[in-house]
């Protein structure tokens, strides 16, 4: 493994922008309930939910400074089965930016650019992410340590500039007309989303001061819990019961938003969130599959295959992803299963190798 | 230059045309921008007739100087939808319509009686719309007739109209605003019925100087200051002075426009009418009064009177459900300033203030009383949202009493509780 290190925020700044640029796109969770006050009960349980996964994938990441997650896969579980592993967590992280484009390329076409193709913004996102990707972590960990702050910036503005708007008597009820069943399907969509974290098994090895890994990771879930949260009252105080109607949540609400009556346009920060959202949650996945390939074939260097993986994924958006219906099939159904498995697989592991490792040191012999 | 190197070099010019500018790029000459819209019922059965503001920069350029055309085109077109409408119009112009400073969307009476579901689809699922585009319907007329009127004032109709609801609606307080989010949000919200401002256009008798030789142009000088105005060279005069003397070179204005109340729907068809003192009533009743004013008469010497202004209303309203009806309880508190009297200055001023506050408050009573009245019972219209408040507090309650709640309003008890204050009164104690 090379020596790059990324610091404490810049971990921060990649997981932050990793976990919100979703939410700014697609926010499929406010689409599949019936009534919009569930999904914010699903965020915040979806966030409880994930505290866990990521202090447990963190901890047990944090313990080998310097080693991978996969090289530990396959030096505890053989090369064989630790191949196997390697490849079904980069098809989980390559699903992840194919995911992240092809949104993208959907919501600039829909909502901004309806004449230009999906494909411009697809292709030319891609090639921003591989090209970051190859130029490693600390490439990709500048970038986000710089937009990070700008993109929170701007989601809280929007947030705030609509208050005008808001009417918060839309909370209510607390209402599940189908019982808790109602709550399976939203927060199991936020809980997905949250799976990203992930990654956290490959950044942590390059974190400057790995022992501070596991508080960083859970700062970063806790920032964007609360910034779910936020921007979730913020919709729902401001459409009501039109919520889940909505394509687009958080570009609907930027263009509410307005200072007076004479500064508005706030969705050209949307745009600037998006942009700078996709391309590094991209790069931060096409780089951990790089990875994860040149671990998985004992590649000497990974940093090649950036651009195939950019190119990949951007085909796969262009034909699987390309329109709306299909992101949201996609996204609610074989996603959810996928990202949940992954998860249980990647915590398993994780426990099973940091197990296995304090064995091996209590018991040399 | 190694083979890698040449290879990076292709590729980043093969990748170039995709980064030379917006590939859907539209100059701005190429926009017809509409800044108003109005819909009506089509002549045809089925119909609808979509028509737009359409700015014309180069008379919008020219302000400053009375211009001598419309700042606007009017254009229309048919069609089954108003999607369909809009496409249509396309036809007719040699730009490509853009609805991104649309600021008013007017609705015909008829079509809202018919039903706006279509027009809101429309406005909310379209790219370049806004969501804070503010509604209007016209009342006894048609939104053809609102997009032909003209203004004293503003040159721009759009601005001329979102000016005057405003002023109804923060000034009067006798009218609302409503944008398409707000009634978007209202036809989804379970328990409450949709309010758009009314406005009315009026025809006016217009005025020819025979003295001139262009038929149907007014020509008329300078008036010196204190000069009345029967002499000012015309043998009649417009009903109302909306222009500031000068040279005045257009054709005769044909209609007026004006607030005229707030229309009430049930569901997304409009079924009646509140006139000025109702709607006030409305507005007493949601809490967001922040200025009105309200005339007193004395009840022993109708000549006495007093206006109040009423500075701020909160109110407070709880909704339950006894014996299988609504009731209501109602408690609001305003705060008023005097402002203008003809109560004797040896009035004393503690019992006059004391009676002052009884009769504002009799006042708003009745006002809000009238309003439900009208509302509630002639209407079955819930535009208070007591139903909202019943689903909010107990949602499985209301799942029992939705498809009965119109009826059940005709049977609706209100309590209505009203405190005035009167913290101020102007620059003078006494009445003149």
């Amino acid at each position: 493994m090379n020596h790059v290190r990324i610091t404490q925020r810049q971990l921060i700044s990649l997981l932050v922008l990793v976990r919100m640029t979703p939410q700014t796109l697609n926010c499929t969770t406010l689409n599949i309930v019936r009534i919009p006050t569930i999904g914010l009960i699903a965020d915040l349980i979806g966030t409880a939910l994930a505290v866990p996964l990521v202090y447990l994938v963190a901890k047990a990441s944090a313990g080998r400074p310097g080693e991978t997650f996969f090289a530990r896969t396959r030096r505890v579980l053989g090369k064989p089965v630790g191949t196997i592993v390697c490849v079904w967590i980069t098809i989980f992280f390559l699903l992840i930016p194919l995911m992240v484009l092809g949104s993208v390329g959907n919501s600039f076409s829909t909502a901004i650019m309806p004449d230009t193709p999906m494909l411009v913004f697809v292709v030319v996102l891609a090639f921003l992410a591989a090209n970051a990707a190859r130029r490693g972590l600390e490439v990709v960990g500048r970038l986000s340590e710089v937009l990070a702050p700008a993109v929170v910036t701007a989601l809280l503005s929007i947030a705030v500039f609509s208050v005008n708007r808001m009417d918060f008597g839309y909370l209510r009820p607390i209402f599940l007309p189908g019982g808790y069943g109602d709550l399976v399907a939203p927060v199991s969509s936020v809980f997905s989303y949250f799976t990203m974290f992930t990654v956290i098994a490959m950044l942590l090895p390059h974190l400057d001061s790995p022992r501070s890994g596991i508080a960083n990771s859970l700062a970063a879930l806790l920032i964007c819990g609360a910034l779910i949260v936020i921007m979730c009252i913020a919709m729902i105080s401001t459409f009501g019961p039109t919520t889940n109607a909505i394509v687009l949540h958080a570009f609907a609400l930027a263009r509410t938003a307005s200072i007076g009556t004479f500064f508005e346009r706030f969705e050209v920060l949307m745009m600037v969130v998006w942009t700078t959202g996709a391309a590094t949650t991209a790069a931060v996945f096409i780089w951990a599959a790089a990875e994860a390939i040149g671990e998985a074939f004992s590649l000497r260097t990974s940093a090649a295959i950036a651009y195939p993986l950019g190119w990949i994924v951007s085909l796969f958006s262009l034909t699987s992803l390309n329109t709306t219906f299909r992101f949201f099939d996609f996204s609610t159904g074989p996603w959810v299963i996928f990202s949940a498995a992954t998860a249980v697989l990647v915590t398993g592991l994780s426990l099973f190798i940091a197990i296995a490792d304090r064995r091996k040191e209590t018991n040399p012999g | 230059m190694t083979r890698m190197q040449w290879l990076a070099a292709f590729i980043a010019l093969a990748l170039l045309p995709l980064v030379s500018g917006c590939w859907g790029r539209q100059e701005i000459e190429d926009f017809a921008f509409v800044t108003m819209a109005g819909v009506d019922l089509g002549q045809n059965p089925g119909e609808v007739m979509l028509t737009v503001h359409i700015a014309k920069p180069s008379a919008v350029a020219g302000s400053g100087v009375m211009a001598e055309e419309r700042r606007v085109s009017i254009v229309s077109a048919t069609g089954p939808t108003v999607g369909a409408a809009s496409e249509s119009l396309a036809e007719m112009l040699p730009r490509r319509i853009t609805w991104a400073h649309s600021t008013i969307i007017a609705i015909g009476e008829e079509y809202a009686r018919a039903g706006i579901a279509g027009l809101i689809d429309f406005l909310a699922r379209a790219e370049s719309t806004r969501e804070t585009a503010v509604l209007v319907v016209v009342k006894d007329g048609t939104a053809l007739d609102l997009m032909s009127a003209e203004h004293g004032l503003d040159e721009i109709p759009s601005t001329a109209v979102l000016g005057m609801i405003r002023n109804a609606a923060y000034i009067t307080s006798t009218s609302v605003i409503s944008t398409v989010n707000d009634v978007l949000k209202l036809l989804e919200t379970p328990g409450v019925d949709v309010t758009i401002a009314g406005m009315q256009v009026r025809p006016l008798q217009a005025v020819t100087d025979p003295s001139t030789d262009t038929p149907g142009m007014l020509e008329r000088s300078a008036r010196s200051p204190g000069e009345p105005e029967e002499s000012a060279g015309s043998p009649g005069m417009f009903e109302h002075a909306m222009f500031s003397p000068g040279v005045l070179k257009r054709a005769s204005l044909s209609s007026i426009v004006e607030m005229s109340g707030v229309a009430v729907f049930r569901g997304d068809c409009l079924v009646g009418w509140l006139n000025q003192e109702q709607s006030r009533g409305f507005r007493w009743l949601r809490g967001d009064v922040v200025s009105s004013v309200v005339v007193l008469t004395d009840p022993t010497d109708s000549l006495t009177t007093v206006s109040m202004r009423a500075m701020s209303a909160r109110t407070h309203v709880n909704t339950a459900i006894a014996g299988g009806r609504p009731v209501v309880t109602v408690q609001a508190e305003i705060r008023a300033n005097i402002g203008d009297s003809d109560v004797p200055p040896d009035s004393d001023a503690p019992e006059s203030s004391r009676s002052l506050k009884t009769a504002l408050e009799s006042v708003i009573q009745a006002e809000v009383a009238a309003m439900i009245d009208q509302t509630a019972r002639e209407l079955q219209s819930d535009i208070f949202g007591f139903g909202t408040a019943v689903y909010r507090a107990s949602p499985r309650e209301w799942q029992q009493l939705e498809g009965q709640w119109s009826d059940l309003l005709r049977q609706i008890e209100v309590d209505i509780d009203v405190h005035a204050k009167l913290p101020q009164t102007g620059l003078s104690v006494w009445g003149h």
